[in-house]
């Protein structure tokens, strides 16, 4: 059994166990779950890339349903690696970190956090269409499940939307996904990989093959216009949730953007480019404004992450070799950033008992540690450099820049725009004067390991992202078809 | 000693990372004496480097290099590279760096966040020094929005007060303007050199690189690019319109404004016309641009410090004045003399500033000149040492600014495009300048104390920490300008340039040349001025016991109170843009976001929704219709995959 489908295994068993367990114990098994998980995960980075990049070692086929060419098949390379690293390594904070949860639904919660770890892997790990398909759609349960029990009364109205939304994006990648499957008469990814360079789907076939894929992924990620589940269902989430759900969750979208799309339909990428760059850009500069006038952080944060996935679409599809690497490397990048941005907003809201900007304020006399991260946190979020959000952004402008500096130059002024909703939203929550006596606690313990380890992240990435650009490159070059060309 | 030019960035990151990571523990002064102490070694080590620039073939040290990213044709690497003109930069920094941290410990000693302000100051330096020691532009980059960063952090350091708060938010965002601009430049070099290098081989400073560009079409972006830089530099070093900033920056602690806000960060935009003054020079109408908004700034700045009360926001108008002139300067092709008088205005204004400060601190934090007053009494070595400082500003013949300001006049009357117009413009700065300094003196230092009584009965003079610097800019105020005393050639007196010399072809060639008689006219004009208006002013104003020259009723004319009021900058921009900003972000929420994108998916979701009630009675709650959908997929697999089979 390879690596990764015990990947796969280890949190959807914990998932059981806590189900099954009794309520005390099942933050202990859980943390014990997804510790294991991300231990096992940082194995993967040890892999070997074959020819076509993938790691030799990780890669597991077996028949699941023969009749229907379905297999059970999984395997990796670097940037399915970093994904599910960047999963396994959020759903340990996520788990660890010591939120309240309302008597009587820890298994609920801790249950569907694993379970949302086991299909996030499932799904960065499949090279089979099909089981690709199941994982991407059996992601959306634990979601469900989370915002339905503890969203209260927004949760209906959020899980609403976000159930037509996604429904309808992936039936849609569905039917690309059956035509393709019968067209090559397999449903693997390496075989119809192979089979599209032999070949190539080209003219109006392949690009409507390659947007049914789009379309599933500009929900999942998601691109403007198709945003608007998103505020609503990160609100509707705890915050533990929410830690997935947009560090994870969303680069389910931008990953298969780059694995479905770009790499399999170079040449209807490049026709669709203007297309998906100008979603990108009008998303950027929309999620920022918009963002700005929010009242609620966490729906600011959740409108900001439409600006930052922006960005990643659009050095993906600029079919420029800096931007793509830069694109990838920032899908790590956000990932850290939000999820612990998100982790600290939990840790506020436990302690005001709200996230309405208005409500807030004096926060850093009282919890000075918490804070600095949240300062730090918010200046990679803003993209400073020496914090991991420069490095992967400039390379997306600069690269960008290069075949389509119109875009590119709109998207630059983002810049501005992420300075004035950050830093407005900071100055408002953390400074002045304090709002009450009541004493707050700061972080201390686990809280203060876990996002201790997030900003050494931050400068890490931030001052040595060569380590894993190298890593990176070679993919990112087979997938530049404008420079090869 | 490789590694020599690395320790000197590093010494003060050191500082900030002990200063941050366990300040606390050091107490007052553990932290400030730490801090202090880092500079002083980064001074000691740049007086080294010093020596090995002027030993080093080519008069150019490169650093190890470490690469940071890289993707392809592009490799971005922190590398430092070490010339005249950083060393320069790098004695200022370090020099006047040291001297404001240790006023600062006096200053900051009631201060109970003591530790994290020596911390943010060290992060300061730290980023400054990057910015003008990187080899490239990427790596010059993070020092410029290093220091912006750290500027933000100083300004709100008083995180209690909104109005700090707002101020560090303003200058963060309006120098983003410019990082958006600088950024652009930056791909637009890269696109055309394919490097971010200065020098070395096809570096984007070199000949080889530049004829490189130009094959690669170059010539078609070679104003844009200088344009893109200027607007960077703008913001950075609060020229028009991007000026607005500065004023409001003065809510940071008072040695913050000597040492970012007057002496090294707000330089930094000349520095950088001056270290990419070769791609400045291809671009006559860049230039033309620079020296046009130059002067306008320096022009604006000056009548604005006219009319303010506030001691620290006449500083820092005088501050955008002549940022204003060394603008001037570069757009007239003279860039060694930018930096000439950079140079001495670190000095003066360092030293005006931390005077200001020592008022400040003997008044118990009152910054309103009008409650001000004979104070020279009462402090007596912040009047001297001002009083220096404020000889040298106004051009008084033979200190520092006489010269450095003489030479800009010069050039703005036979630089490029120079002509007597714009010398008169800058003239007339020069005029202003020497007005609003004295009648600042005279308000603080003369006339009769305007304060209350428990103010008066607190006055003193500062501690030792706080006048030796005052003391030691004194003393660098009145000479450094014999560094170049160019202007004293009019009255036969010739010394050599030796800060000329020393920049060599770092900072271009000045091509101002005019014959004798012209030449003594220029300097007998600036002169009479300068004396001219400091008299007017100081013996106008030391008449007004008041220290009031105009009426309650002349004070509210068109023209004082459009100076008092700064020229409405503020109230337009929000007008035209913070306003109308939120109302289009407010709409792009309300109506396009809430009505128009979910109100159709909420549309289709109502539709889709009866349906289904329609179909099915029993099926209430989205999990089923949910499942049902699954079920249909698979359905559909199943069935598809059959039809395929059979094919």
């Amino acid at each position: 059994m390879s690596i990764l489908t015990l990947l796969i295994l280890v949190p959807a068993l914990a998932a059981l166990i806590v189900a099954l367990a009794p309520q005390g114990a099942t933050r202990r098994i859980a943390c014990l779950g997804a510790l294991l998980t991300f231990i096992a995960s940082a194995l993967l980075l040890r892999g070997m890339p074959g020819p076509d990049g993938f790691f030799e070692d990780s890669i597991q086929r077996s028949d699941w349903l023969p009749a229907l060419r379905i297999q059970f098949h999984v395997g990796v390379d670097i940037v399915s690696t970093l994904m599910i690293v960047l999963t396994a390594l959020l759903s340990v904070a996520a788990i660890v970190m010591p939120f309240k949860i309302s008597a009587g639904k820890e298994k609920l919660y801790f249950g569907s956090l694993l379970l949302l770890e086991a299909t996030l892997i499932g799904a960065f790990s499949s090279l089979n269409l099909v089981l690709f398909y199941v994982f991407f759609e059996a992601c959306l349960i634990p979601v469900w499940f989370l915002a339905g029990s503890f969203g209260g009364e927004k949760a209906t109205k959020a899980l609403m939307k976000f159930f037509l939304y996604t429904v309808i994006g992936s039936l849609v990648m569905l039917s690309s996904i059956l035509w393709l499957g019968f067209h090559f008469q397999s449903f693997s990814y390496i075989d119809i990989q192979h089979g599209l360079v032999k070949e190539p789907l080209l003219g109006q076939l392949g690009l409507w093959l390659m947007l049914g894929f789009a379309v599933a992924f500009a929900v999942k990620t998601p691109l403007f216009p198709f945003h608007s589940w998103q505020p609503e269902t990160y609100a509707a989430c705890p915050t533990a949730g929410v830690v997935l759900v947009s560090g994870a969750m969303a680069k389910l979208g931008t990953y298969g953007f780059w694995r479905f799309c770009i790499v399999l339909f170079p040449e209807a990428s490049k026709q669709a480019a203007p297309l998906m760059i100008g979603l990108a850009v009008v998303g950027i500069l929309y999620g920022a404004f918009v963002a700005a006038m929010q009242r609620d952080v966490k729906r600011l944060i959740a409108y900001s992450s439409i600006s930052h996935l922006g960005y990643i679409v659009m050095g993906l599809f600029s079919g420029s070799t800096p931007a793509i690497s830069g694109a990838i490397l920032q899908m790590v990048n956000h990932g850290i950033t939000v999820g612990g941005l998100f982790l600290v907003l939990g840790l506020i809201e436990e302690q005001t008992g709200t996230l309405k900007i208005r409500s807030l304020g004096g926060l850093w006399d009282r919890v000075p540690l918490l804070s600095r991260v949240f300062l730090i946190l918010t200046l990679a979020s803003v993209g400073l450099p020496l914090t991991n959000g420069f490095v992967g952004e400039f390379m997306i402008l600069l690269g960008t820049f290069q075949n389509f500096p119109a875009a590119a130059t709109l998207a630059t002024t983002g810049v501005i725009w992420s300075a004035v909703y950050m830093l407005w939203m900071f100055q408002r929550v953390v400074y002045g004067p304090a709002r009450s006596e009541q004493p707050l606690t700061d972080l201390k313990g686990t809280s203060q390991w876990v996002l201790g380890f997030f900003v050494v992240l931050v400068f890490a990435l931030g001052i040595f992202p060569k380590t894993f650009l190298d890593l990176i490159s070679p993919i990112a070059a087979l997938a530049a078809p404008m420079e090869n060309k | 000693m490789e590694l020599l030019p690395w320790i000197v960035p590093l010494l003060p990151l050191v500082g900030f990372l002990i200063n941050a990571l366990i300040g606390v523990r050091l107490g007052k002064p553990g932290a400030g004496l730490l801090a202090t102490a880092m500079l002083w070694a980064a001074f000691a080590c740049s007086l080294v480097l010093l020596g090995q620039v002027q030993a080093a073939p080519g008069k150019r040290l490169f650093s190890p290099e470490f690469v940071w990213f890289n993707a392809d044709t592009l490799s971005v690497s922190f590398k430092l590279s070490i010339d005249t003109l950083t060393a320069l930069m790098l004695l200022i920094i370090t020099g006047v760096g040291a001297l404001i941290h240790g006023y600062s410990m006096g200053y900051m000693s009631h201060e109970k966040n003591y530790s994290r302000y020596f911390a943010y100051l060290n992060l300061f330096v730290f980023f400054m020094l990057l910015l003008v020691m990187s080899s490239n532009l990427v790596g010059m980059f993070v020092g410029w929005e290093g220091v912006g960063l750290a500027s933000y952090l100083l300004i709100g350091f008083w995180q209690e007060k909104k109005s700090a708060t707002d101020a560090g938010k303003k200058a963060f965002i309006v120098n983003r303007i410019g990082d958006a601009a600088l950024l652009i430049a930056l791909f637009l070099i890269f696109r055309h050199f394919g490097t971010f290098e200065f020098y070395g081989e096809k570096g984007i400073l070199t000949k080889a690189g530049i004829d490189t560009a130009l094959g690669n079409g170059y010539g078609l972006v070679s104003t844009t690019v200088p344009i893109l830089l200027f607007i960077g530099a703008c913001g950075k070093s609060a020229q028009l319109p991007l000026h607005v900033w500065l004023a409001d920056a003065m809510e940071g602690p008072t040695p913050v404004s000597a040492l970012i806000h007057a002496a090294t960060m707000v330089t930094a935009g000349v520095y950088l016309l001056c270290r990419t003054h070769e791609l400045f020079l291809m671009a006559p109408g860049a230039m033309t641009l620079v020296a046009i908004v130059g002067l306008l700034t320096a022009l604006v700045a000056a009548s604005i410090g006219l009319a303010q009360n506030d001691i620290k926001k006449v500083l820092a108008y005088s501050t955008v004045s002549q940022l204003g002139l060394m603008f001037l300067a570069c757009g007239s092709g003279a860039f060694g003399v930018a930096m000439f008088h950079v140079t001495t205005h670190a000095f003066f204004k360092a030293l005006l500033f931390l005077g200001s400060g020592s008022v400040i601190h003997a008044m118990g934090g009152e910054q309103d000149m009008r409650k001000m007053g004979g104070l020279a009494k009462k402090l007596p070595i912040t009047y001297a040492t001002m009083f220096i400082g404020t000889l040298a500003i106004s051009g008084i013949p033979l200190l520092s600014g006489f010269f450095s300001k003489d030479e800009i006049l010069l050039n703005a009357f036979a630089g490029q495009a120079g002509n007597a117009f714009q010398w008169g413009l800058a003239l007339l700065v020069s005029a202003m300048t020497a007005f609003y300094m004295w009648r600042m003196m005279a308000k603080t230092f003369s006339g009769e104390f305007r304060g209350t009584e428990e103010q008066e009965h607190h006055l003193h003079e500062s501690p030792i920490s706080m006048t030796a610097p005052l003391g030691i800019l004194a003393v660098l105020s009145v000479f450094s300008g014999y560094l170049n005393p160019a202007a004293l050639k009019a009255v036969a007196v010739d010394l050599p340039d030796t800060f000329g010399h020393f920049l060599g072809e770092n900072a271009g060639e000045s091509i101002a040349e005019v014959n004798h008689n012209t030449e003594l006219m220029l300097v007998l004009a600036s002169v009479a001025v300068a004396v001219g208006f400091s008299l007017f002013a100081w013996r106008k104003y030391k008449k007004a016991t008041n220290g009031e020259l105009l009426t309650e009723k002349q004070r509210q004319s068109g023209w004082y109170e459009l100076a008092y009021q700064k020229w409405g900058f503020d109230e337009l921009y929000n007008e035209l843009f913070v306003r109308p900003g939120k109302q289009l972000a407010t709409w792009l929420w309300r109506v396009a976001d809430l009505r128009g994108v979910d109100g159709l998916v909420q549309g289709a979701g109502n539709m889709i929704g009866s349906l289904s009630n329609l179909l099915s009675r029993f099926q209430n709650g989205y999990v089923r219709s949910y499942a049902l959908t699954m079920l249909v997929g698979v359905v559909l697999v199943i069935l598809t995959s059959l039809l395929g089979r059979g094919r």
